[in-house]
């Protein structure tokens, strides 16, 4: 877990240790449309994972996200 | 002192000719340049002999111009505008936020930057996008022009998104005609508008202030590649813009972190 966070920690472009699984994305700006870009590229290269627009778009939470992650 | 001033109603060639009655005496300080979109507007006015200052309602919010060789009135005729009234100033400098407050007397409530680009030809133009880090994910297929009925919809999201102060927004009538036009180009998923890109032709110049994106970044860049290519080809564009608030963090990373070539300065009586 903690890795994973780490990893999107450096997505986000965060200081280690300030993202929370419990946070809702919609109140994070970092979430933009370039990290929802570059997270569909991470899943590909680092997980061999295809994850679509409409599955990232539908991410409620940092959680989320990091369930997607295996 | 200034006298009781009363405050008239006037059409914009009206507006034009008490303009040009006042005498070049001193510095002239304005945020009035002829704008075209204001040519069917009407007025209130409120003048001196060295200051007009005049205002309309807009979509949503009453937008003030002046026009002054005299700065200690520009103040004065402004606290008769209506409350909540929005000043733009554009100014090429940068950090002059302290000095139009000091003028107006309106506190700032945004400043935006200009992110302009000079174009020379559509070969240039398609490696320009080339160089772009995002073009590996450029899809043709991505964003199509919006449809009538889809009008409330884009409204609906752009004054939710937007802000109706400091943003520029479209009302229904001039938002339908871009409709109509082509110049709204959306993204839909599951049926939902994701992704909206709104532009205008002016002359030979490309100009866009509403872009909104809820997708991915690879979708909107689609869609501006796409529309500006064919712009260029269609009306020989040679210059590109948009303005995007200075304190934008998504916006001034998406672009690079740009240098501006211009600044507005939005004023408005309900401060930050």
């Amino acid at each position: 877990m903690d890795d994973k966070l780490k990893k999107l920690e450096q997505l986000f472009e965060m200081q280690e240790g300030t993202l929370k699984p419990d946070m809702q994305l919609k109140e994070l700006e970092e979430w933009d449309s370039m990290t929802r870009l570059s997270f569909i590229v991470m899943m590909e290269d680092d997980y061999g994972k295809k994850v679509t627009r409409t599955e990232v778009m539908n991410y409620k939470t940092v959680s989320d996200i990091l369930d997607g992650m295996v | 002192m200034l006298g009781k001033l009363e405050i008239q109603s006037c059409k914009f060639c009206e507006l034009q000719e008490r303009i040009s009655t006042i005498p070049r005496t001193g510095r002239l300080f304005t945020n009035f340049y002829g704008q075209k979109e204001l040519i069917n507007q009407k007025f209130q006015v409120v003048q001196t002999n060295q200051t007009i200052v005049f205002w309309y309602l807009d979509t949503a919010v009453c937008r003030v111009y002046f026009y002054s060789v005299n700065e200690p009135e520009i103040k004065e005729l402004l606290k008769m505008a209506p409350q909540g009234a929005v000043l733009d100033i554009i100014s090429k400098k940068r950090g002059e936020k302290d000095k139009w407050e000091s003028v107006t007397g309106f506190p700032a409530y945004a400043v935006y930057g200009r992110l302009g680009r000079h174009i020379v030809g559509a070969e240039e133009e398609r490696e320009h996008f080339l160089q772009n880090p995002l073009d590996r994910f450029y899809r043709e297929e991505y964003g199509c022009p919006a449809q009538r009925e889809q009008l409330a919809e884009i409204q609906k999201i752009l004054r939710e998104r937007f802000d109706v102060y400091a943003d520029h927004l479209y009302s229904d009538e001039e938002m339908a005609e871009l409709i109509v036009n082509n110049q709204v180009w959306i993204q839909c998923e599951d049926n939902k508008i994701t992704t909206i890109f709104v532009y205008k032709i002016e002359g030979k110049k490309f100009y866009s202030n509403i872009s909104f994106n809820d997708s991915t970044a690879d979708v909107l860049y689609s869609i501006q590649k796409k529309v500006l290519l064919k712009a260029v080809e269609e009306y020989n564009i040679t210059y590109y813009y948009g303005w995007i608030r200075i304190n934008n963090r998504q916006a001034l990373r998406k672009n690079h972190y740009p240098d501006f070539d211009a600044y507005d300065y939005v004023m408005c009586q309900r401060g930050e």
